[in-house]
């Protein structure tokens, strides 16, 4: 009986049904090559931010390159943030803010400041982001000061380059010179050491004397016009250490401007600028310090992180005095 | 459950039927207000769609607009302008610190642009390849050269206006941010009134900012927008994989004009399609909303209407079922009842269940119950006498009588059984079956067995009408009616003429010798069991006799075994005449046989000499000569024998039988051996007693004595003659030691005959002299020799020869005699009569005498017995009898003689009741005839 029930039931839906389908429409699709699905579908990626101080400098170039080799070579996701400039620090904190609204697994950083980072980067650890510092050292009594031991570091030993760097122009000298520093951002831990470096280096001829330490805040404008004012100011200067080659680029077009070719400028970084500054005799040293092994080490260092791997505090980049010498 | 199908035509037709008239006008109801309402739906989606694809065009005209302000600002200043004009200027070579600077530089103005949320990067390329970048990625290095020269190529020829590319791969390969919205503009030298392009100004813009825009937007669940540019690449895609790819053709082909709305099968869904154009690019906001979310509100209605129906159509089923299970499965139940009941599948038990029906259908199911009880009992009694009919046409015979025993019916195995035809025996009386094997006791007890128990089973012997008497197994079964009479009676009979044959030869198998017909060994036992158990109880004797016959083996090796079969039937044939009734002869195997007798004299020795006679007599007969087919043929057995003597063992007389056979046989073969010496020692003895008696009568070692007989005067009135056997070794033998063995062996008869004759001469000498001549003398007659068909003329010719007065002889007769054939006794008496000898009858009131017998008699004397006499003076009892024979005798007119008389008390008491002769040792002994003379003178 049910059965029969069933079927009258059927019966009677039928039109109903039909109603219900009454329009033809056509059938076609969205997308021509639908995306794999398991690509699409993949597990969410490691992501990695790379925070950098200028987009002016080669140097971040450089180390950008290193950074995305680590990221060919491991798959992961790499994001390359910079501050428009050097001296942008408030734009690098804002950087880091929205690094962990992202919620990103990891920040490797080269912290245009030494001190003024480190609130934020903490508040990067605390919401469970992974923190590598490259570069430029973070302040070890203020990171003690908010309760982080410290981050991962990755850099050279900029106090023994810049003396490197320093020794190699400072030995040329015989008779009694003047000297002038150009240094880079003064609350930069780097920038500090690589001023240490050179003036170690300086007092161990006495025929040296440091007249100018001025800061061009690591910027190649700013040192061509704080050469203007050193040069006014001690116009027998022979020899000028620049902390970074954008500095000493700028410096180097105001020696020419002016015809001072003999003074002997040292500089750090070796930019492919720079090098070619060298073979025209118009820089004297520089200091190749690997950006692309510091940023390659920095994301490594992340991800070793990540997976819970115990890394070293500090892992220093090799850094080699280039000189005309070198580049023969 | 399945139904006949009238039952399902029924539901079809009553269930359409209610539907049509209640479901149907519901159901177009609702497919009709489905319908507007649907409609009205769809049009409300298509208004609100396009209100939301307006409001999207107009958020990404925002953002383009935003691109467009800052790619103008870009383009207007002039620092940038000089910076590319200085750098594309091929003339001049730029120092790297200008290179430098200027990238420095341009990067502080760019990145004053570069907070407008989406952007990815602001480029600046010259003509001649640098490039001035800002934004996601710093290395430059990776340009994808030919995008490059392709978007400069646009711009060429777009004087200074922003172009939108669409969506497009990043120009610099190494931003991680690989599909972006590309917007394009020249930058020309400031004041030059041609179009003097410097470079390239180029924005990307972040496809996932705008997927992080547009994804938030909600259409509803699964519904969602896609923007295409005008390629028909997807610039916003749900799926960020898709973001870059072109929108199939088909689809593509369908957007036209700067809006629209249709319905459409997409990715197989069907979904309510709106697009909206954002003006003079040819880019589509596209919205895709699926009709089943779009119908979501119908679905209550769909929900309500469908419960109406179900509702509906549950009533309308439970109606159907009602109806069903009220009215037309009653009916259809009984509409069954009767079809099986037609079809006879009906059980008689089966009756129509009380229906849950209305009070005039259980009116029918009842009616329809009592029409099956009406059936059932007449079909019960049809099926009853068909089974009667058949039963009584079994294999049994039966036959059915009425209470008087009048033969009503009989079946088809009687006739084969009796051979008599229902016509012959109805109303006859089975009484005409009779064999006549069984006595009237034995029916009698049959019919008070029925009677009593109204049945009786056994065997009886019938006759058949061909004369022939056959074994049957009969049951007779009394009927009865309600009141506990006798209708009639029922027979059943089985021939088991074949069955009984067969179990008669089973039994003879077993308890027969085949050869013989001689019961065998196992037989032989249970019977020696059953004797010597009957021995025990009655103390009369038993005797086993082992047979062996002398040298079978040499007749069976040289004649055949057929021949030595022959012998031993023969054999087996005397031996059965040789016992008596009642004693078994058994063959054991090869040529040995026993014989079993029983009911012996309860004296050993006695018992010893009866088991001899038997022997001897088997060792004559056994002793004649056989025909053996051709062959005569002689032969002897050797026998031993042994008395039950108190045995219990069957097998210790069976051994002692058998050894007593082997001494036999040892002893010379042809012999009875008996296996206890003792008992062998009586037989010997008597043995040579009796050869000894049969030299006696030649060697002339009998004599008479005489004992006196007087009268009542004393005087002498003659003699009783006594044999005496004077033995030459053991000196004179009493009759009683010689007499049995003498009537045993036969010698009586001419010892009695030896006697007679000289009795007769004694008389003749006797009669001689004066004084002796009128004595008269008594001879004894022993039974045997009375019965000897010569008898009388021996009498007459003792008494011719010696010329005596017969008077004076008197034969003494024993009572016990007269116990057979007194006719024949009678007939011989009278012939004496005739002869004139005298006729006594001895030892009277021993033995039975019928006064009727006596009287017939033709005595002359009664001898009262001396054991009455002995005890005359002090047994009344005595007393008694022997004065009723003397008043017998008195009255029957014969003689009366007393012996034993030795007191004269005696004497005195007999002459005073009447008995006038006497003889004893009063008067004198038994003395030879010198001294008897002597005596009477």
């Amino acid at each position: 009986m049910d059965l029969n029930i069933a079927r009258i039931i059927a019966i009677i839906c039928f039109p109903l049904l039909m109603a219900g389908c009454g329009e033809q429409v056509q059938s076609v699709s969205s997308v021509a090559n639908k995306p794999d699905v398991e690509k699409a579908n993949q597990a969410p990626s490691i992501r990695v931010a790379l925070i950098m101080k200028t987009l002016t400098n080669p140097f971040f170039i450089e180390m950008e390159k290193g950074a995305r080799q680590a990221q060919h070579e491991t798959g992961i996701d790499l994001e390359v943030l910079t501050a428009s400039q050097e001296t942008s620090i408030e734009q690098q904190i804002q950087l880091v803010e929205n690094q962990i609204e992202r919620k990103v697994n990891a920040i490797v950083i080269a912290p245009g400041d030494s001190q003024r980072l480190v609130p934020v980067l903490k508040k990067a650890q605390d919401s469970g982001i992974k923190v590598v510092n490259i570069d430029n050292r973070l302040d070890r009594n203020v990171l003690a000061s908010y309760g982080v031991k410290s981050f991962p570091f990755i850099s050279v030993d900029n106090e023994q380059a810049a003396y490197m760097s320093a020794k190699y122009v400072a030995d040329r000298i015989n008779e009694s010179t003047e000297v002038a520093i150009f240094e880079g951002i003064r609350s930069a831990d780097n920038a500090n050491q690589r001023k240490q470096g050179a003036e170690r280096a300086f007092k161990e001829n006495t025929k040296l004397k440091v007249v100018a330490t001025e800061s061009a805040n690591w910027k190649i404008d700013e040192a061509y016009i704080t050469a203007k004012r050193v040069f006014d100011n001690h116009p027998k200067i022979g020899l000028v250490f620049c902390a970074n080659d954008m500095m000493a680029i700028g410096v180097i077009k105001y020696l020419q401007e002016t015809g001072r070719k003999k003074v002997l400028v040292a500089s750090f970084d070796a930019l492919d600028e720079a090098k070619d500054a060298i073979r025209h005799g118009q820089l004297a040293s520089t200091i190749d310090q690997q950006a692309a092994q510091q940023g390659y080490i920095g994301v490594m260092t992340a991800l070793k992180l990540l997976r819970g791997e115990t890394v070293p505090e500090t892992v220093m980049v090799e850094a080699k005095l280039i000189t005309a010498n070198d580049l023969k | 459950m399945k139904f006949p199908a009238f039952k399902f035509d029924f539901a079809v037709k009553l269930t359409s039927f209610i539907l049509v008239i209640s479901v149907l006008p519901l159901l177009l109801f609702e497919v009709a207000s489905y319908s507007s309402t649907r409609l009205a739906i769809m049009q409300d989606a298509v208004k609100n769609n396009m209100q939301l694809l307006s409001n999207q065009r107009d958020y990404l005209n925002l953002q383009m607009e935003q691109i467009n302000g800052l790619a103008t600002n870009l383009g207007s200043i002039e620092e940038i302008n000089q910076v590319l004009a200085k750098s594309g200027d091929k003339r001049q070579p730029q120092s790297t610190y200008d290179l430098l600077a200027t990238k420095a530089r341009i990067g502080y103005v760019l990145s004053g642009y570069s907070s407008l949320r989406g952007l990815v990067s602001i480029d600046l390329f010259t003509l001649n390849g640098s490039q001035f970048h800002v934004g996601d990625t710093l290395d430059v290095a990776n340009v994808r050269a030919d995008l490059r020269d392709e978007l400069i190529k646009i711009t060429s020829s777009s004087n200074s206006a922003l172009v939108w590319y669409g969506v497009e791969d990043n120009v610099n390969a190494s931003s991680s941010n690989r599909k972006v919205v590309v917007a394009v503009k020249s930058i020309n030298r400031i004041g030059s009134e041609q179009s003097d392009q410097l470079g390239m100004l180029l924005i990307n813009f972040s496809t996932d900012y705008l997927h992080e825009h547009f994804s938030k937007i909600d259409l509803g669940s699964d519904a969602y927008l896609m923007i295409t540019d005008a390629k028909s690449r997807l610039i916003f895609h749900p799926n960020k994989a898709v973001i870059g790819q072109a929108i199939e053709s088909s689809l593509s082909s369908l957007l036209n004009g700067k809006s629209g709305s249709f319905q459409i099968r997409l990715d197989g869904r069907d979904v309510l399609l709106s697009y909206i154009e954002i003006p003079a690019k040819q880019w589509y906001v596209i919205s895709v909303v699926p009709k089943d979310t779009l119908l979501a509100p119908m679905e209550n209605i769909e929900k309500v209407g469908i419960a109406i129906l179900i509702f509906n159509l549950v009533l309308i089923a439970l109606f159907v079922r009602a109806y069903f299970r009220q009215v037309a499965s009653p009916i259809r139940a009984i509409s069954d009842g009767f079809r099986r009941f037609q079809a006879n599948q009906l059980d008689e038990k089966w009756r129509l269940a009380k229906q849950n029906t209305m009070a005039e259908i259980n009116d029918l199911v009842n009616w329809f119950n009592s029409f099956l009880e009406t059936m059932e009992v007449n079909r019960r009694s049809e099926t009853s006498l068909r089974i009667a009919a058949t039963a009584f046409e079994s294999q049994e015979g039966m036959l059915v009588t009425d209470a008087d025993g009048v033969i009503l019916r009989v079946n088809q195995a009687f006739t084969q059984i009796t051979g008599y035809t229902s016509d012959e025996v109805i109303g006859n009386n089975p009484r005409m079956l009779k064999s006549g094997r069984h006595d009237a006791n034995f029916y009698k007890a049959m019919w008070e067995k029925v009677d009593l128990t109204g049945e009786w089973e056994g065997e009886i012997w019938n006759r058949r009408k061909n004369g022939e008497a056959f074994p049957e197994h009969l049951t007779i079964t009394a009927v009865k009616n309600s009141n506990g009479f006798v209708t009639n009676y029922v027979a059943t009979l089985m021939d088991i003429t074949a069955s009984k044959a067969s179990a008669d030869q089973i039994k003879n198998l077993a308890f027969f010798d085949p050869l013989t017909k001689l019961p065998n060994r196992r037989l032989l036992l249970d019977r020696l069991q059953q004797a010597l158990a009957s021995s025990g109880r009655s103390g009369k004797e038993g005797a086993i006799l082992f047979i062996d016959l002398d040298n079978f083996k040499t007749l069976n090796d040289t004649l055949g075994h057929d021949v030595g079969d022959m012998l031993l039937e023969q054999v087996a044939e005397r031996l059965t005449t040789c016992v008596r009734q009642g004693d078994t002869v058994a063959r054991l195997g090869g040529d040995e046989f026993v014989v079993m007798l029983e009911d012996l004299s309860v004296e050993i020795l006695e018992a010893a000499e009866q088991t001899e006679a038997i022997g001897n007599k088997i060792l004559t007969s056994l002793n004649l000569g056989y025909q053996l087919g051709s062959h005569l043929y002689h032969c002897t057995p050797s026998i031993g024998a042994t008395l039950f003597n108190k045995c219990k063992s069957m097998e210790e007389l069976m051994k002692q039988a058998d050894i007593a056979m082997y001494q036999s046989k040892k002893a010379g073969r042809n012999m009875l051996q008996f296996f206890d010496p003792e008992m062998q020692d009586v037989i010997n003895t008597r043995a040579r007693l009796e050869a000894d008696l049969r030299k006696a009568i030649g060697n002339r070692q009998f004599q008479l004595y005489y004992q006196v007989q007087v009268d009542s005067f004393h005087q002498p009135s003659g003699a009783e003659a006594l044999i005496r056997w004077m033995h030459p070794e053991r000196g004179l033998v009493a009759p009683a030691d010689f007499i049995p063995l003498a009537e045993e062996t036969g010698l009586i008869v001419s010892i009695g005959e030896w006697v007679l004759d000289t009795a007769c001469a004694q008389l003749k000498t006797w009669q001689k002299n004066e004084s002796t001549n009128r004595l008269e003398l008594s001879v004894n007659v022993s039974a045997k020799q009375f019965h000897q068909p010569s008898f009388v003329s021996n009498v007459n010719a003792s008494v011719k020869t010696h010329g005596i007065n017969p008077m004076l002889l008197k034969l003494e007769l024993t009572e016990s005699m007269l116990l057979h054939d007194i006719e024949k006794i009678i007939a011989v008496m009278n012939e004496l009569k005739g002869i004139g000898v005298q006729v006594s009858l001895d030892d009277f009131g021993t033995g039975y005498s019928s006064l009727q017998y006596l009287k017939k008699l033709p005595i002359d004397q009664l001898k009262i017995d001396q054991s009455f006499v002995r005890d005359i003076a002090t047994d009344s009892n005595d007393k008694a009898i022997v004065t009723t024979i003397i008043l017998m005798a008195h009255s029957l007119n014969l003689d009366v003689i007393a012996e034993g008389v030795e007191t004269d008390g005696q004497k005195q008491f007999l002459i005073d009741t009447g008995c006038s002769q006497f003889q004893g040792y009063l008067f004198g002994k038994p003395v030879p005839i010198e001294k008897f003379e002597a005596t009477l003178n």
